[in-house]
């Protein structure tokens, strides 16, 4: 529970902002996007411990972004 | 006849006679007094005649004469004894036929008119000479001779005519019968002598074959065949009427001709285009509605060829069904379009055989399927568009699940944030309003998740996710979680679920969900102080689980429809006790694709118990699942 780093990717940014509150109020360090191309760049930037996912979003789907952070570890 | 003339007599005839006339001729002396009787015989003797008897009673001679058949008696008139001669030879003629003459001293008219009665075949007066003895005798035996000729002559005629099959009637010029042979009386059904001497009735000509209707006596009247040719009839000219009785065959040729006007009329009123080719393609015959549709006689069409006529070609056509059926003897079939009648037509043939199996010709129906191939397309486009409509319903299915939970969860969050104080802190007038907010958004969710549960049912998009689960455990788990619900209105739940595991194939979510479906019901519809219990048992290769409470029970009339869709029972329920209806519905459904079934017993103001049977065999949950997918997306197609 001490820092860790989540990264949450949501298309719907109501749904960021609520899930967001929540993990900063429980000790979280949160950053959000809202897109799979801003998420994938974020998590090479940042590092995240987790990354909790969206599976249903225009353009590129949750399932494709996995694939894609698979292959670069 | 001496010896000298009797080998003349025999060197002149052939054998056979030879043989006959070697036989001597045979004669019966009767005769009392025995002096005359010795002395007859030794005349006779010596005239050629075998004399090997004399007798001298009227018995005797009878007697004898049944014995030895001699081939005549000479008989005194006068004898001793009960009978006399005449009796005698009476008898002796009317029984063996045998000629008799008759020997008497005296010629008396009384006696000879006797005698004459009795027809003999001759009378010799004693005395009498020798010459005279052997005339008479021979002229008696000539006489019976010819007798027996004509006798002969009359059974043989009477043989012919009386056993001839055709009737056979005699009329006479003026037209009166003179003659019925035994046919004839069974053709009219009365007896000769009725008939013989009446009008004939008929004409009758010479040479000509008629037709007569006959009334017969005591049957249904007949038809007869008659052929007349003149003959001669006691002298005099008539008429010989031969009578075949052509009932029987009249009637059956009216059945012939009925039954193939009936083929016939049949035929011509079948609607298909039917024509018979034989081997060469010729036309050998057509029906009514095939003249019509090529607007010709149907004899103009005999004897055409098939191809010539429907196809204006010279060829037969390549894929002609008719070739197909000569050539492999089997029914053959053919769709296509024929432009000049303007009509698609199914064509078929079948090929006639003959007694020894080959093909003489075929039978060529064309129907027209104009109709049939219109609804094929329409059809077609019906299923096409159903296809569409079945996508879009599964998109719907997939859009509407995440584009209603979506805003859902993000207000839930919202409220539970605000709740928690995590914005900041709240006061007591904030926190009921959320609270109720709360409850609201909490029970719309579940509305939710029931519609998208059961619409995703009925599409067949639920995939039942299985495993190996022990059924006790889940039910375990699964009361655990409700005990806080049951606490609420102060109702005991419990358990009751055997020492063992109890291994089952199922998707243990979904199992849940009834499960907790099922409870949260019986907790819903029991009043304060009442119980709920979960029972577990196994049976016949199934498992079955029991949700048993002391509620408010369910009518016998409302039972049949409590896993409808949309039905709700009325009771007074809170805000966060409303549901849609469908929570029943779901249960069935989820249970069924699992191969089970589920039971209810209830009786008002005691209890309801709702039972599910589960199938213990893995194969048997696999196989159901499939046929439950196919059904359900077949049925959700129709009903569309």
């Amino acid at each position: 529970m001490d820092n860790k780093k989540i990264l949450i990717v949501d298309n719907e940014k109501d749904a960021l902002f609520m899930l967001e509150q929540e993990l900063a109020a429980r000790g979280y360090s949160v950053i959000a996007a809202d897109n799979g191309n801003d998420a994938l760049s974020l998590a090479k930037s940042e590092r995240p411990d987790l990354i909790i996912l969206d599976i249903w979003m225009p353009g590129m789907g949750g399932p494709e972004v996995a694939a894609k952070l698979r292959e670069d570890p | 006849m001496n010896w000298i003339e009797v080998r003349e007599q025999n060197s002149r005839l052939s054998l056979n006679r030879m043989d006959k006339l070697r036989k001597k001729t045979q004669i019966l002396v009767v005769e009392d007094e025995s002096i005359v009787a010795m002395d007859i015989r030794k005349t006779l003797q010596n005239l050629g005649y075998d004399v090997p008897y004399v007798v001298s009673t009227a018995k005797a001679a009878i007697q004898k004469a049944k014995e030895d058949k001699p081939d005549l008696v000479l008989m005194d008139i006068v004898l001793k004894g009960k009978m006399d001669g005449i009796e005698a030879a009476d008898q002796i003629y009317t029984k063996f036929n045998i000629p008799v003459v008759y020997l008497t001293a005296y010629a008396d008219d009384k006696t000879l008119k006797r005698a004459k009665v009795t027809e003999p075949f001759g009378y010799i007066v004693k005395p009498f000479e020798n010459k005279d003895l052997r005339m008479v005798i021979e002229m008696a035996l000539y006489k019976a001779k010819v007798e027996n000729e004509l006798r002969a002559s009359k059974a043989s005629f009477h043989n012919i005519v009386e056993k001839s099959a055709d009737g056979i009637i005699v009329v006479d010029r003026d037209g009166v019968v003179q003659f019925v042979n035994h046919a004839a009386e069974v053709l009219f059904g009365r007896k000769a002598k009725e008939l013989v001497g009446e009008l004939f009735g008929f004409p009758v000509m010479g040479g000509e074959v008629i037709e007569l209707d006959v009334v017969r006596h005591g049957r249904e009247p007949g038809i007869a065949e008659m052929r007349v040719a003149e003959t001669e009839w006691n002298g005099q000219s008539a008429y010989l009427a031969l009578l075949r009785d052509i009932t029987d065959r009249r009637r059956a040729e009216e059945k012939i001709k009925r039954a193939a006007q009936e083929w016939r009329t049949t035929f011509d009123s079948i609607t298909d285009m039917i024509s018979i080719h034989d081997k060469n393609f010729k036309i050998t015959r057509v029906n009514k509605a095939f003249a019509n549709a090529f607007k010709k006689e149907p004899k103009e069409l005999i004897g055409e060829t098939c191809y010539e006529v429907f196809h204006n070609t010279k060829q037969p056509c390549p894929n002609c069904p008719h070739m197909w059926s000569l050539k492999t003897k089997k029914p053959a079939t053919l769709e296509l379009f024929e432009p000049r009648l303007g009509i698609h037509l199914g064509v078929s043939t079948s090929p006639i055989l003959d007694e020894n199996g080959e093909v003489t010709s075929s039978v060529h129906i064309a129907k027209d399927i104009t109709e049939r191939k219109l609804a094929e397309e329409r059809l077609r486009e019906a299923n096409e568009k159903l296809k569409e409509y079945n996508q879009l319903k599964d998109e719907f299915v997939s859009t509407a699940s995440h584009e209603l939970r979506t805003p859902l969860s993000i207000i839930m969050a919202a409220i539970r944030i605000m709740l928690d104080e995590i914005p900041g802190e709240i006061v007591e007038k904030q926190r009921d309003v959320l609270t109720r907010a709360m409850k609201n958004v909490k029970g719309l969710s579940k509305i939710v998740d029931s519609l998208l549960s059961i619409a995703k049912i009925e599409s067949g998009k639920l995939d039942l996710k299985i495993t190996v689960v022990n059924i006790c455990e889940l039910i375990k788990e699964t009361v655990s979680n409700c005990n806080t619900l049951a606490q609420e209105k102060s109702l005991s739940l419990d358990f009751e679920v055997p020492e063992q595991r109890i291994d089952i194939c199922l998707d243990p979510d979904r199992i849940k969900e009834v499960l907790i479906n099922l409870i949260s019901n019986s907790i819903k519809f029991t009043s304060e102080g009442g119980w709920v219990k979960v029972t577990c048992t196994e049976r016949d290769g199934e498992v079955l689980v029991s949700v048993q409470d002391s509620g408010v029970g369910i009518s016998e009339e409302d039972i049949p429809k409590l896993f409808d869709k949309f039905t709700q029972f009325g009771r007074q329920a809170g805000p966060g006790e409303k549901g849609t209806g469908l929570g029943l519905a779901i249960v069935k459904k989820l249970v069924e694709m699992h191969g089970g079934k589920i039971e209810v017993e209830s009786e008002v103001d005691q209890g309801t118990t709702f039972t599910i049977s589960l199938p213990l065999t893995t194969k048997s949950v696999a196989e159901v699942l499939s046929t439950e997918t196919d059904e359900l997306v077949e049925s959700t197609l129709a009903n569309n």
